[in-house]
């Protein structure tokens, strides 16, 4: 085996290694941008990967018909009931404008942010390891995405874009601890950081942490971005689910069950240009 | 001499293509194959199998192509998976060459050490530090491991695919 290492053999993987190391080093220090030889798989493979994710999709969605078809029959007949009954709650109508002008402030996106620029996104693969969910669009530097772009669907933020290649883009997911964001209470106005969780992760959950222990959140709040760092503020989070109290009893928490289901994410809009964009990026090292 | 690098070449595009494919069908979850919460990763299981029928540089080449493939939608830093599969692929390569017999046994040792690595050197970089120490376990313990193991069951069909494309193309 010693003759191995003599030979010229060796010598060229030795080669090998030192030029992806060196790659590694290099964007790893850059951190924002696929390595050349990732990126130009990425860019070959996308195509078979959207395709593949498609027929995945469809086949997902004729199996999730085909054994939903009696249970929304059921659903049916009992909605023909319920609309009956919310004739009768006619009278409740004021609240309901009164709610229906809440979600305009938020869910009308564009139309109270008439700044904010959008390219849509396809999610074309997954990496299945990852607890947090984290998975890769079908957009990159060719689209105008950049790193640290918001990810948001009609339904609230999902995450931001990690690194960029050439036609596709990481994207990772409010689950994810190394995304810390600033979040308000929308209710009580209390501010915290919202910052994902390994445990929460699985139930897809995240936590919003840091409030005081005078707040008063509740249970049911919306939590919305607050404008600090790269997200633009504003932008629906999810809803409190429980409250807690830290280890030392200095701090309150609260959990979090974003509006997204991440999981079943299949189209993404990538904010692209806001006012205000430019925040203070990411602090993504590790402990 | 011209027929003998036909079939290196071949026999190369053949593995090629596989690896492709498998990297699709892992990066999609086209086929759904997880159990609670154990995700084997099919693409490693495939390269030891490969890495027992090549050379040592042939098989570095293909941990690279198989790390870089991985590394395109993979959520870890920037190209851990092809160094961390040049690495395995070397390992393979050089044990089987001087040290074990090339055999099923072998492939089953091989691909549980080498998933094992890579699971835990995944996990090091990747969660160790960066959530709670519990946190950290519990990934280790429930999802980790059983990944690694997971893993070692798809060598099987593999070790006798490649044993089959090896003897077909008779390098």
């Amino acid at each position: 085996m010693r003759f191995f290492f003599r030979s010229k053999q060796f010598k060229i993987i030795v080669c090998i290694f030192a030029v992806v190391v060196a790659l590694a080093l290099i964007f790893g220090y850059i951190g924002t941008r696929m390595s050349p030889h990732a990126d130009i798989l990425a860019t070959v493979s996308a195509p078979f990967r959207s395709l593949a994710t498609g027929i995945k999709n469809s086949v997902s969605d004729f199996f999730t018909a085909y054994n939903d078809g009696n249970r929304l029959m059921l659903e049916n007949a009992e909605l023909n009931g319920e609309l009956n009954d919310l004739r009768k709650q006619i009278a409740d109508y004021n609240e309901k404008s009164a709610q229906n002008d809440f979600y305009k402030n938020y869910l009308g996106i564009k139309e109270t942010n008439p700044d904010f620029e959008f390219t849509p996104a396809t999610l074309i693969s997954r990496d299945s390891e990852d607890p947090y969910a984290g998975f890769v669009v079908n957009k990159g530097y060719m689209s105008g995405i950049k790193a640290y772009d918001p990810v948001i669907t009609d339904a609230g933020l999902v995450g931001y874009i990690t690194e960029v290649g050439a036609i596709t883009s990481k994207v990772t997911t409010v689950l994810n601890p190394d995304l810390t964001l600033g979040a308000l209470d929308n209710r009580t106005s209390d501010s915290g950081i919202v910052s994902g969780n390994l445990q929460l992760a699985k139930s897809g959950q995240c936590r919003f942490s840091n409030l005081s222990r005078s707040c008063s959140v509740a249970i049911g709040d919306y939590v919305v971005t607050s404008g600090e760092g790269i997200f633009p503020d504003g932008l629906l989070i999810g809803t409190i689910e429980s409250i807690g109290s830290d280890d030392y009893n200095t701090s309150i928490y609260a959990d979090i069950k974003p509006f997204v289901e991440i999981s079943k994410i299949r189209n993404v809009m990538i904010i692209t240009s806001f006012d205000g964009q430019g925040g203070v990026k990411p602090n993504t090292d590790k402990e | 001499m011209i027929s003998s690098q036909k079939k290196s070449v071949a026999f190369a595009t053949v593995n090629i293509l596989i690896m492709s494919v498998l990297s699709l069908f892992h990066s999609t979850n086209i086929i759904p194959i997880a159990i609670k919460g154990a995700v084997p990763f099919v693409p490693l299981a495939f390269l030891v199998a490969l890495c027992m029928f090549t050379q040592e540089t042939s098989a570095v080449l293909a941990g690279l192509l198989a790390g870089t493939l991985t590394d395109s939608f993979s959520a870890t830093s920037t190209c851990f998976n092809s160094i961390i599969l040049m690495l395995i692929s070397l390992f393979t390569a050089l044990i089987v060459h001087y040290f074990f017999n090339n055999n099923i046994r072998s492939a089953m040792a091989l691909c549980i050490i080498c998933s094992v690595f890579y699971f835990a050197v995944r996990w090091i970089f990747t969660y160790a530090f960066s959530v709670s120490q519990a946190e950290s376990l519990i990934y280790l313990f429930r999802y980790a491991i059983p990944s690694a193991i997971y893993t070692t069951v798809f060598v099987i069909p593999f070790y006798y695919l490649e044993r089959f494309i090896y003897n077909k193309f008779k390098i």
